[in-house]
């Protein structure tokens, strides 16, 4: 049966008393699904089986299932509560609940005291929520959950509000257990669910703010090469490892995995990867890490792996996707801290961004109004890899003091100065090698030749063309002390051209912000 | 070319621009010998002229002048490719911005 609590009620005495309005019938309950789950070795009992069948429908939420006490000479369970209907307020409750997740026992030292602790992560077919162990049950239940298995939790047990920051869950709630909590492996694992997912597409990955968690499936579509950083605080080494992974909303994205499972990965290219507990980051406009306490599943036996794999057989393998990093952060003015944020080249200058004592980064559209002309590039190491300028010792001699080698001719890579200008100002920017390839269009080698061989129509034709071109440039600013004079220097990290799409929605929107008021003809 | 103005508008202008020379931005939907049916924010019935080459299902954007019955005589148009290509969205919010703030883009008739 549905059962309705009502939680507050208000007698319009105003009405008076009316008639009976329609007729009224008794609301069905969801019908049982076709093939039935026998219970057999249900520690609850065959007996609160009568003719009904509490089965939980796929969509609604699983109904506390009433038992007569100890059939099995078990401990009795009582009423199983599903994990969404955790509150303070319930009284006694007991869910069954598969753990999908145990952390490492963790301990403290501060003034307060000293402890230790452990987390887990249940779920069940409504929900998931996480509990906690301190000290005591750190010795009493530590062992005796193991991942992947189902068990009756059962109260006392306190549900508090959740700190979200601790956790990946989407639940306002979280468990502690107490001294008397009960906690008993369940022999039968029916109706509990392996994994939930809650999935977030590409497309809305845009909406996503940044440090919240999702989950995800996608096609890979890119594999990197697993690489070793150390950590800062830690000083340990961390595997890390690149993946790109497509949806069919039409986006691509970076996702970064750790550990073991970096140092392991070994799934195909196209497979499909449902991915649970993924941090959404800014960094190069969204991007996704997987959290130690998230997981991954390769080719998972789920509908929307099978959808994924006949789009991506279909259309999805030819189609181009859109990256976000050109998404700027949903917040335009979020601040100088933010490394997304789109500035005008007024609010750098009056930010005073790359004046204190941090790298400041920001975004800015801006056209190109002029290129200085002199020292637009440095002779380099032909050495894959190594950019180190190289000194002519001899004519036709270049040395590289890096490698210890010499070579017959120079690798020049751009280093370059540009006056950039929006709507608000214009200020100078550097540019290194990939992004001066995008300014001139053409390699420095290039440019180099044909100023030797004096060929001025050429350069000059090559710096008119390299004019009015309009950029997103993603910068880096910081102070700069050069013979006793410090100055701010703006770097450019990397330059996109405009996705004239993106760019439009994002002034059609500024301009909504002027009239907010009034209504639009479009939401 | 004419130094007057052609205001950005979609179909459901047309009739505060009657007699008006505009510009529209629409998907090309029928053709019809001199006639064509094109798409913008509403069906608008356009007479094509001499030059005017529409594809089906191309976006094009025509600027022309509005008739009693609301059409439009073609005076000049521009291909723009396939429709796919092109974010109405964004021409949408073009659209909206010009007649909301009219001051900047054309003389409104009182």
């Amino acid at each position: 049966k549905n059962i309705l609590i009502i939680l507050d009620l208000e007698v319009l005495e105003e009405y008076g008393e009316l008639e009976k309005l329609g007729q009224p019938v008794a609301l069905e309950g969801p019908k049982p699904e076709a093939d039935v789950k026998p219970q057999p070795g249900n520690i609850s009992g065959d007996n609160m089986y009568g003719n009904k069948q509490h089965q939980q429908p796929a969509q609604q939420r699983s109904l506390p299932s009433r038992t007569n006490g100890a059939a099995n000479g078990g401990s009795s369970h009582g009423n199983i509560h599903p994990i969404e209907a955790l509150s303070p307020y319930a009284h006694r409750w007991t869910i069954k609940a598969r753990c999908t997740h145990k952390g490492d026992i963790k301990t403290w030292h501060n003034k307060n005291g000293e402890g230790k602790l452990f987390s887990a992560n249940f779920l069940d077919d409504s929900g998931e929520i996480r509990a906690t162990g301190f000290n005591d049950a750190v010795d009493q239940w530590y062992e005796v959950l193991q991942e992947g298995s189902v068990y009756y939790v059962s109260s006392p047990c306190k549900v508090q509000l959740a700190k979200k920051q601790f956790s990946n869950l989407n639940n306002d709630y979280e468990l502690t257990f107490e001294r008397d909590t009960q906690i008993e492996k369940a022999e039968d694992m029916d109706g509990v669910p392996q994994v939930r997912y809650n999935f977030t597409s590409l497309a809305d990955l845009q909406t996503v703010e940044k440090d919240n968690t999702i989950d995800m499936i996608g096609v890979l579509q890119d594999v990197g090469e697993v690489g070793e950083i150390v950590g800062k605080t830690s000083s340990k080494p961390y595997s890390k490892r690149e993946l790109t992974l497509v949806d069919n909303t039409g986006y691509n994205v970076r996702l970064t995995v750790w550990g073991k499972i970096a140092q392991d990965f070994d799934a195909r290219p196209e497979s499909v990867i449902a991915f649970k507990g993924l941090k959404v980051s800014d960094f190069g406009g969204r991007s996704l890490s997987l959290l130690s306490s998230g997981s991954m599943n390769v080719d998972p036996d789920i509908d929307e792996a099978y959808k994924l794999k006949g789009w991506y057989d279909g259309s999805g393998r030819n189609e181009q996707f859109q990256s976000h990093a050109n998404t700027m952060s949903a917040v335009m003015a979020s601040g100088a801290g933010d490394r997304n944020a789109y500035k005008t080249i007024a609010q750098v200058r009056d930010e005073n961004l790359g004046m204190g004592d941090d790298t400041d980064w920001f975004s800015i559209k801006a056209t190109i109004i002029y290129v200085k002309q002199d020292n637009i590039a440095y002779p380099a190491c032909l050495t894959e890899g190594c950019n180190k300028k190289t000194v002519e010792v001899d004519p036709g001699q270049w040395r590289c003091e890096k490698c210890d080698k010499t070579w017959d001719r120079p690798d020049y890579r751009y280093i370059m100065s540009v006056n950039v200008s929006d709507h608000t100002g214009q200020i100078w920017l550097s540019c290194f090698n990939d992004v001066g390839l995008q300014i001139m269009g053409l390699p420095a080698n290039d440019m180099m030749a044909m100023r030797d061989e004096g060929d001025d129509r050429k350069v000059t034709e090559a710096f008119a063309d390299a004019n009015c071109k309009t950029f997103v440039f993603k910068c880096k600013a910081k102070m700069d002390t050069f013979q006793d004079q410090q100055r701010v220097r703006y770097q450019v990290q990397y330059a996109n051209p405009l996705n004239f799409s993106l760019e439009a929605k994002k002034l059609a929107d500024l301009i909504q912000k002027y009239s907010i008021r009034d209504n639009s003809l479009f939401v | 070319m004419s130094a007057e103005a052609t205001p950005r508008i979609n179909a459901p202008y047309l009739s505060q621009f009657s007699h008006r020379t505009v510009r529209l931005l629409g998907k090309v939907r029928q053709l019809r010998g001199e006639l064509a049916t094109v798409d913008a924010g509403g069906d608008v019935v356009v007479h094509l002229n001499r030059d005017a080459h529409l594809q089906l299902n191309h976006a094009v954007e025509i600027i022309g002048k509005v008739q009693n019955d609301l059409s439009v005589r073609v005076m000049a148009c521009s291909d723009l490719g396939p429709e796919g290509d092109i974010d109405f969205a964004a021409v949408d919010a073009v659209v909206d911005a010009t007649h909301r703030y009219h001051e900047i883009f054309y003389e409104k008739e009182q």
